[in-house]
């Protein structure tokens, strides 16, 4: 799978999470999140493997940052870059409207 | 006060008194029966009062030249007339006939003197550049009010005030930026308001639920001391109504500030240093909002809230449907932080504030006390404040440490923003002030013309006994408010019964020191006036068919015209009160010819019950109405019965308490007008002339009347005109009163102790021939003393008057 094919803007629809490690995202545009005063984190896939991760900050806003996506094989993908660098995350699900996350 | 060069030492001619201002309080005292005479039949709302001709009536609206206007309404906007013929140009005199003494007290009587002096320096044409500006500055009025606007920032930078911790209310202008994609999302003005309502509430602490918060934390619930309000002007000086809009072809915005900026398909926002920036538009991600630390750039400076979560009408949707997502934002705006300390759950975070207690991560929904994290029992998480990430219904308050911070915040990198606003909106009254530690007093002296003395905070001006000379031949008490810092707006009638006006910007008279801006009409008794916002001015005055007339002044011009005015209905004896609870409220309260008190209101768009229409509250007063506002949506009314003594009423935001047309009995025997202040939140003072002339106080503190429900604080003196009260903050009172020898006296509160003695008084000077609506010749029950701090246990509530 490559990582043009999660092109779009992802947020995370944390009441869907089924597991400690897994993380369930929507479109962000598309899905009707509940409204709620806890931020939700963001992943923005854009061309030649670019990523920008959104963090919900301290003033409800977000504090973002990029990283470039290098594929390891086996949907999993190494951060370069960015808070975590280093970081491998697995995509578990890829549907247009789902996007499932582990992180490594 | 920008100091003055003292002109020519004016002797004042001893005149021959003068007929006495006409006393629209009524000085015949006929009462309908015995004091009883209620009419349940009237005691609906929307009636119309006793006594008034329907059909005399001109049409509701337009703009009327009151009746009785007869060659002075063409000479409408002549800026500038002297007042009637004898007005002179004096300055810094001390009154004629002064330093009379009399009053019992043991007074300052400081020394006379001149003014405080000080020439100004000349202007000086220096380019072409002053050309413009001259020629801008006479012909483009917007452009003289933008420079009266600097020349006053730069006083207030001037005088300190700016630098100095902000100790009143600051009142921050707010513009509203309404991007929407669909129809539904172009929330109208009335959930904008609701949502400024709610921003008012939860900073001044008046939010009811405010009750709901556990008993351990309860005494922490705090007064913002910050209002909100819909900007009157835009940033190019233009009048404004604080809201604006544009369709976008976005979808839904997410938190990267698209919307605050035109280029991107929102709206751009205005200058950080005046005002609080609220966008409001679609949020994808259901996101509710966001804010901006203070610190960060102009462009993005304000507070973004999801239109669902906005105010608490039209599309606001529970649980988020109370408003409360625009408080949290601001707090934030504010510089307050997350009270759980922004560390996910652990419990080394911080908000950097001493009196929340340590919390785990953030509650959510509404929990129930008490809810125990990082080992802060008993009374655990205060998860019912604004900065918690609870329903809207479950978070109710600001610590008086989350206080602090954002008074920080105000008097550091937002110092540029705001005025400073009274606790209240009271009506005008001879006697005002501007600010902390300032006080400006207005008197007419025996030759009517008008005279000025202030209090700078370290020494009264032009001197303790002298008075600068303003010019005219008055026919009212003077009537001052302030709108803002270093704003003075005085009113006064002239010889031709009109309506005359002048105003201090800051750095000079305006028309001049000696002259007065003609504003037509025929008016009978003293005009009122009240500020709800910074330029802006609402002027009552009664007609000489005692119907209620009212003009206004909406930043830029005067409505409905400078010498017109539009036609209230009513036929009222006595004047008119009128207080506001809050930007763009008025409520105005005056007698009718059966002596009952009637109310009416305007909302913000419309009057209540109707343009012409009045509420009727009952009772039989002898007195005006006096009332104040202590809060948002808080009313207090005092008059006098035929007993003499106080009566209150009050609304609660509700309801009128004791009763729509009921009167809480509060004792005495009064002569003339009462006074009523409020220097904070649930806190109200009163101040009365007994049958022996003495001074009498007595005052609300949040919980009970003092001394007792009917009794009076004995505070000395033999007074001749009615109380005039003033508050520059909170626990502070300066009262003034004439006496025998018609000169100024004044005694002060200053939060421990009555100035100069309790039962003492400063001198002050002058002979006053108008500081008052007149102590009435008619005295009930003479001999009768004011009950002294003796409760007279009564029945309460009560209907007014012997039943």
């Amino acid at each position: 799978m490559s990582a043009d094919s999660l092109a779009g803007s992802w947020t995370h629809s944390y009441e869907e999470d089924g597991s400690a490690d897994v993380q369930v995202y929507r479109p962000t545009q598309a899905f009707a999140f509940p409204p709620g005063r806890r931020g939700r984190a963001t992943l923005e896939f854009g061309a030649a493997g670019q990523m920008v991760s959104g963090m919900p900050g301290p003033d409800d806003g977000q504090s973002k940052t990029g990283a470039t996506l290098t594929s390891l094989g086996m949907n999993r993908y190494r951060l370069d870059g960015g808070q975590t660098p280093g970081q491998v995350i697995e995509i578990v699900q890829s549907e247009p409207d789902l996007l499932k996350v582990r992180r490594l | 006060m920008a100091t003055k060069k003292p002109k020519e030492s004016t002797s004042m001619p001893g005149e021959a008194p003068v007929k006495e201002t006409a006393d629209s309080t009524g000085t015949s005292q006929t009462m309908q029966g015995n004091g009883n005479g209620h009419d349940h039949a009237h005691d609906k709302t929307a009636s119309c009062m006793p006594g008034e001709k329907m059909s005399a009536a001109p049409e509701e609206t337009g703009d009327f030249g009151m009746p009785g206007l007869a060659g002075f309404g063409s000479s409408g906007g002549n800026a500038a007339e002297a007042m009637g013929a004898g007005a002179k140009d004096g300055g810094a005199d001390t009154m004629p006939g002064g330093n009379m003494g009399g009053m019992g007290g043991d007074g300052d009587k400081g020394a006379a003197g001149g003014g405080d002096g000080g020439g100004e320096p000349p202007l000086a044409r220096r380019c072409g550049t002053m050309d413009v500006h001259r020629r801008l500055l006479s012909t483009v009025p917007e452009y003289a009010r933008a420079r009266d606007q600097i020349e006053i920032q730069a006083q207030r930078y001037e005088l300190g005030e700016l630098s100095n911790e902000r100790t009143g209310v600051t009142r921050i202008p707010v513009v509203v930026h309404v991007v929407w994609n669909t129809a539904l999302q172009n929330v109208s003005d009335a959930q904008v308001a609701s949502q400024i309502d709610v921003l008012n509430r939860d900073f001044r602490r008046t939010n009811p639920d405010v009750n709901t918060t556990p008993a351990p934390f309860l005494p922490l619930a705090t007064d913002s001391r910050v209002e909100f309000v819909l900007a009157s002007t835009d940033p190019n000086g233009a009048a404004t109504n604080g809201i604006e809009r544009r369709q976008t072809s976005t979808a839904s915005f997410t938190a990267n500030d698209a919307m605050k900026s035109f280029g991107s398909g929102g709206l751009n926002a205005w200058p950080q240093s005046q005002y609080l920036n609220l966008w409001v538009c679609p949020l994808a991600g259901g996101l509710l909002g966001y804010a901006q630390f203070p610190g960060g750039p102009a462009a993005t400076d304000g507070v973004v809230i999801q239109q669902s979560a906005f105010g608490t009408v039209g599309t606001a949707t529970a649980p988020f449907n109370l408003g409360r997502t625009a408080t949290h934002e601001v707090g934030h705006w504010l510089n307050l932080n997350h009270i759980w300390g922004d560390d996910g759950t652990g419990c080394s975070g911080t908000d950097n504030v001493a009196d929340t207690p340590n919390q785990g991560g953030f509650n959510t929904g509404a929990p129930t006390f008490p809810r125990i994290s990082c080992s802060n029992g008993p009374n655990g998480d205060m998860y019912m404040n604004y900065m918690d990430y609870v329903d809207d219904r479950a978070m109710v308050m600001f610590s008086a440490g989350q206080v602090a911070r954002m008074q920080a915040c105000l008097d550091g990198v937002r110092s540029t923003i705001g005025v400073a606003a009274g606790a209240n909106r009271r009506s005008s009254s001879p006697v005002v002030d501007w600010g902390p530690n300032r006080i400006d007093a207005f008197v007419l002296g025996t030759n009517r013309a008008l005279y000025h003395k202030w209090w700078n905070g370290s020494s009264w001006g032009p001197s303790v006994t002298g008075y600068e000379h303003m010019g005219g031949i008055c026919t009212s008490v003077p009537q001052a408010v302030s709108w803002g810092a270093n704003r003075l707006d005085v009113f006064v009638t002239g010889t031709d019964s009109a309506l005359y006006h002048k105003w201090w910007n800051g750095a000079s008279w305006g028309p001049s020191v000696t002259g007065y801006e003609y504003m037509g009409g025929v008016c009978v008794g003293d005009p009122r006036i009240v500020s709800w916002d910074a330029n802006r001015l609402d002027v009552f005055v009664l007609g000489t068919n005692r119907a209620l007339y009212h003009k206004w002044w909406n930043g830029s011009s005067w409505g409905p015209s400078v010498t017109g005015y539009e036609y209230m209905g009513g036929v009222c004896v006595g004047q008119p009160e009128i207080v506001s609870w809050g930007p763009n409220r008025l409520d105005v309260f005056v007698i009718g010819t059966d002596r009952a008190l009637y109310h009416k209101w305007w909302d913000g768009s419309s009057w209540g019950p109707s343009v012409t229409g009045y509420e009727r509250l009952g009772g039989v007063c002898t007195s005006a109405p006096h009332a104040v506002a202590w809060g948002p949506n808080r009313l207090d009314v005092f008059v006098t019965g035929t007993d003499g003594a106080l009566y209150h009423k009050w609304w609660d935001g509700a309801s009128w308490g004791p009763s729509l047309t009921g009167f809480e009995r509060m004792g005495g025997i009064c002569i003339g007008e009462p006074e009523v202040v409020s220097w904070g939140p649930n806190r109200l003072d009163l101040f009365v002339i007994g049958t022996d002339s003495a001074l009498y106080h007595k005052w609300w503190n949040g919980a009970s009347w003092g001394p007792s429900l009917t009794g009076y604080e004995y505070m000395g003196g033999v007074c001749t005109s009615q109380p005039r009260v003033t508050s520059w903050a909170a626990n502070r009172l300066d009262v003034f009163v004439t006496g025998t020898d018609s000169a100024l006296y004044h005694k002060w509160w200053n939060g421990s102790a009555w100035g100069p003695s309790v039962t003492g008084y400063e001198y002050m000077g002058g002979v006053i021939s108008a500081f008052r609506t007149d102590v009435k010749p008619e005295q009930p029950a003479p001999g009768v003393d004011m009950p002294s701090a003796q409760p007279k246990p009564l029945p309460s509530p009560v209907s007014m008057g012997a039943s």
